[in-house]
């Protein structure tokens, strides 16, 4: 059981780390439409929206290569599920008032044509890496990471700290 | 499980330093360069004689000055200019008059920057066709750069040293020379 846990970790760990990396780096590379693509969710104020949209890139990029090197598994998977969970609210929002935009989530983003807004893919998407990171946070212990290995009465508590 | 050889907490914690500390060598200096310059530079044909507006015909003279004072958002402004824009427009071009335009900004943050976008426009020698363009669809949603009826980047980027004002200028060309923009709706820079 352990060991195939250990896989399913490394497995997440790739996902949701690669998923993050990719977007992060597409959005690196054009910083202002990533401020565009955070302005046009019209769910924070401007000065904000323009702030996140330059450090959200560097965020993914950040959490996605300690995900993907398996170093501070339990903090990165944390920090990705509640980054997830950030981007659901904000497509939620968008769709619920009726907002037609593109969600942005690598690269691109802004306001489309009505009937061309889609929501419902980077929901489901954006659920799924979420429960990725959820499932790392409570299992952080997982093949080929630079984590140490727990010792068996500190499981959950003292192997991860740093 | 025993400990496992090569797998120190020094190693892991320098590859998390590392990554973190590259990231945010990165970022901040990212961060600092889009800080807003507030030395705004003005466009060219604004003058302090005319009161800072937009000027058309400024050469003529002997012909009537017209000063139109307005603001982005501001309903009245919209019927005005759907009533009366042409007509403006025509004395514009048929060099009837002297048509100075104040774009003011009392409804706001978003009017700062529908009003400065309007000044990239200016400069790009647009300006009338930004004017019409906002105006007349002044009561529908129009996004443009990820904002309702206003244009932060540009905005951003008209205060800042030159070299950005001539990207900016080129931007507001894309946009108002775009078929997108007559839809109304932008897409993409």
């Amino acid at each position: 059981m352990k060991k195939i846990q250990s896989w399913l970790g490394l497995t997440a760990r790739l996902i949701l780390g690669g998923t993050l990396i990719v977007a992060g780096y597409l959005k690196f590379d054009e910083l202002d439409k990533s401020q565009m693509a955070v302005r046009a969710y019209e769910m924070l104020p401007i000065s904000l929206a323009n702030f996140l949209g330059i450090v959200v890139p560097f965020f993914e990029l950040a959490v996605g290569i300690l995900l993907v090197i398996g170093a501070a598994v339990r903090i990165s998977g944390a920090l990705s599920a509640l980054l997830m969970i950030g981007f659901m609210i904000a497509i939620s929002q968008a769709w619920a008032r009726g907002l037609s935009i593109d969600c942005g989530c690598f690269g691109g983003g802004g306001q489309v044509p009505e009937g061309e807004a889609n929501y419902l893919t980077p929901l489901l998407r954006d659920t799924g890496l979420a429960l990725l990171g959820i499932y790392l946070t409570l299992f952080p212990h997982t093949k080929f990471g630079l984590d140490k290995s727990p010792a068996p009465a500190t499981q959950l508590g003292e192997s991860n700290n740093g | 499980m025993a400990k496992q050889p090569g797998k120190d907490n020094f190693t892991r914690n320098l590859v998390i330093a590392v990554v973190v500390g590259v990231l945010l060598i990165m970022l901040v200096p990212t961060l600092l360069s889009r800080q807003t310059d507030s030395s705004a530079s003005i466009p060219a044909n604004v003058s302090a004689d005319r009161g800072y507006g937009v000027v058309f015909n400024g050469e003529l003279t002997g012909v009537p000055v017209v000063d139109i004072y307005e603001d982005f958002q501001c309903p009245v402004c919209a019927q005005f200019t759907q009533l009366n824009g042409p007509y403006i427009e025509s004395l514009i071009a048929e060099k009837k008059a002297t048509v100075v335009y104040h774009t003011l900004s009392f409804l706001g943050p978003e009017s700062v920057n529908a009003a400065n976008a309007a000044a990239c426009s200016a400069d790009e020698g647009k300006f009338l066709e930004f004017h019409r363009l906002l105006m007349m669809n002044q009561k529908q949603r129009i996004q443009v750069l990820g904002i309702t009826l206003s244009l932060q980047a540009l905005d951003r980027q008209l205060e800042s040293p030159a070299r950005n004002l001539v990207a900016a200028s080129t931007r507001v060309n894309m946009l108002v020379g775009s078929a997108m923009l007559q839809q109304p709706v932008q897409r993409q820079m």
